[in-house]
């Protein structure tokens, strides 16, 4: 009686979790580390536009430095009243000029902060994917096994004592029926905890993919049009045929870099640094360092472009593999092609670190 | 002004400034020549600048907008996470209730072989 109700519950939740298709453990782990990987690093695009700010400003500097050099004698000898006017209209452009690099500023930081509620979210995904909830569980499971263990080892001894009953003349039917209740009640035990064990399992899988697949398919839209908008204002920079200019015009500016620093220079140098704008361009050397941040920030901008274009490749066949179903044929093609893209996504990581920390070495100097 | 037209424009002042750098390199200008060249490349280089600050600003504007679904997704991860962990302690309880489950059993299987036992004396 007993075991036939244990088979009715068995039935029933098999066909309460079965038809709607979950994730395997090593699904669930891959996706898991795709978060995780994603979440180490924290991209900045805003590097290639605050290099750039840079350049724009050497190069204005330099432009405007090499025909005033002449006004240089009028002012070291006093030669114009009241404000030369060349000095003074140096200075309304550069506050001009630094009105704009506040903006630009203000764009690099703007560009940063857009990655941040995409690293929030793939944050939680890795939490919603993450196998700790099921290692929860396996651990409840253990001291189960090892109490229906106990449990299960009583029942020899105690058809040892039901036999010497019944040779001791004990009425059969009693001693046999305390015998039979007491191998259905462990029987019984046994099945519930692995039962429980099983179907929870199972269950918090299940909800964990449903969880996932909503959340992902939702949001795949907005992911792919955002890494394109990112893609298409770091090619802004990036591009050969970018209308921003290059660094490569810089290199001639190299012997008049060396007249301006032996010029005496003192109350430009004071203007200058009066509308807060420091004076480390007179120092020599300023082109080649400046020079190793551009190249920097545009291979770290390259390998950014690369991840955010892994990213989103990765995201849409995850959004695939779930929609279809992880377990069936098409499916796993799209899981096989999310494992690639997430492979590429933390390779290109790696490179994107490599340029941070070298840019940051560069900056420190 | 569209982002495209925005792009046309700063491509095509980037053009005019490395042709005046070009004319400023020829010595045969004097330095009043030069200086009414380095006014004219100031204005189009602040022009570039600005044109460049405005393209940026649109295309950020934009992009950061998108963001905001991100967000309320991100909401509905996280009401999953609790739920999850929820689950999981249910189910994680419901286990220890079949261990104490089975601690009865045992106990109840004792009781049993007394029973047996005393039927035997009897």
């Amino acid at each position: 009686m007993k075991l036939l109700l244990q088979c009715k519950i068995v039935f029933v939740s098999l066909l309460l979790v079965s038809g709607c298709a979950s994730l395997t453990e090593t699904q669930m782990k891959s996706i898991s580390t795709f978060s995780h990987e994603y979440s180490k690093l924290t991209l900045t695009p805003g590097n290639i536009i605050r290099s750039n700010i840079e350049v724009q400003y050497l190069d204005h500097k330099l432009t405007v430095n090499k025909d005033r050099v002449p006004d240089l004698d009028k002012i070291r000898n006093k030669a114009c009243a009241t404000g030369c006017d060349s000095l003074t209209e140096m200075f309304n452009e550069l506050v001009e000029y630094k009105e704009l690099q506040e903006a630009h500023v203000r764009a690099a930081q703007a560009l940063d902060a857009i990655l941040k509620p995409i690293k929030n979210y793939i944050a939680l995904l890795g939490s919603v994917a993450d196998t700790d909830y099921n290692e929860g569980l396996s651990e409840s499971s253990q001291a189960l096994a090892s109490s229906f263990n106990a449990a299960l080892s009583e029942i020899p001894k105690n058809i040892t004592s039901a036999k010497n009953a019944i040779n001791a003349g004990a009425a059969k039917t009693t001693v046999e029926n305390v015998f039979m209740a007491k191998n259905d009640i462990a029987k019984a035990s046994s099945y519930i905890g692995t039962i429980t064990y099983w179907l929870g399992k199972v269950y918090v899988r299940q909800q964990q993919t449903k969880a996932l697949k909503i959340a992902v398919t939702a949001s795949n839209p907005a992911i792919s049009t955002i890494v394109d908008d990112l893609v298409g204002i770091l090619d802004i920079y990036t591009d050969e045929k970018s209308p921003i200019r290059t660094i490569a015009k810089y290199k001639k500016y190299k012997p008049i870099m060396k007249q301006i620093t032996t010029e005496k220079t003192l109350k430009l140098r004071n203007t200058i640094s009066s509308a807060g704008l420091t004076d480390s361009s007179y120092k020599e050397g300023l082109i080649s360092e400046t020079e190793i941040k551009i190249k920097l920030a545009i291979s770290e901008g390259v390998a950014t472009k690369k991840v955010l274009e892994a990213f989103k490749k990765a995201h849409n066949s995850l959004a695939l593999s779930l929609e279809k179903d992880p377990s069936g044929e098409s499916g796993k093609v799209k899981y096989a092609d999310f494992l690639d893209s997430a492979q590429t996504m933390i390779e290109e990581l790696k490179e994107v670190g490599k340029f941070q920390k070298k840019l940051e070495e560069a900056l420190l100097k | 002004m569209a982002g495209s037209e925005r792009i046309k424009i700063m491509k095509a002042l980037t053009k005019l400034i490395d042709e005046i750098d070009e004319l400023r390199e020829n010595e045969d200008y004097d330095y009043p020549a030069k200086k009414n060249l380095n006014q004219c490349r100031q204005k189009l280089w602040i022009m570039h600048q600005s044109i460049l600050s405005a393209e940026l600003d649109e295309r950020i504007a934009i992009t950061k907008a998108k963001t905001t679904s991100l967000a309320k997704i991100a909401q509905d991860l996280k009401a999953a996470d609790a739920r999850l962990n929820g689950v999981a302690e249910k189910i994680s309880q419901a286990a220890k209730a079949v261990d104490k489950l089975v601690e009865m059993t045992k106990k109840s299987v004792e009781l049993a072989a007394t029973v047996a036992k005393i039927a035997t004396v009897l």
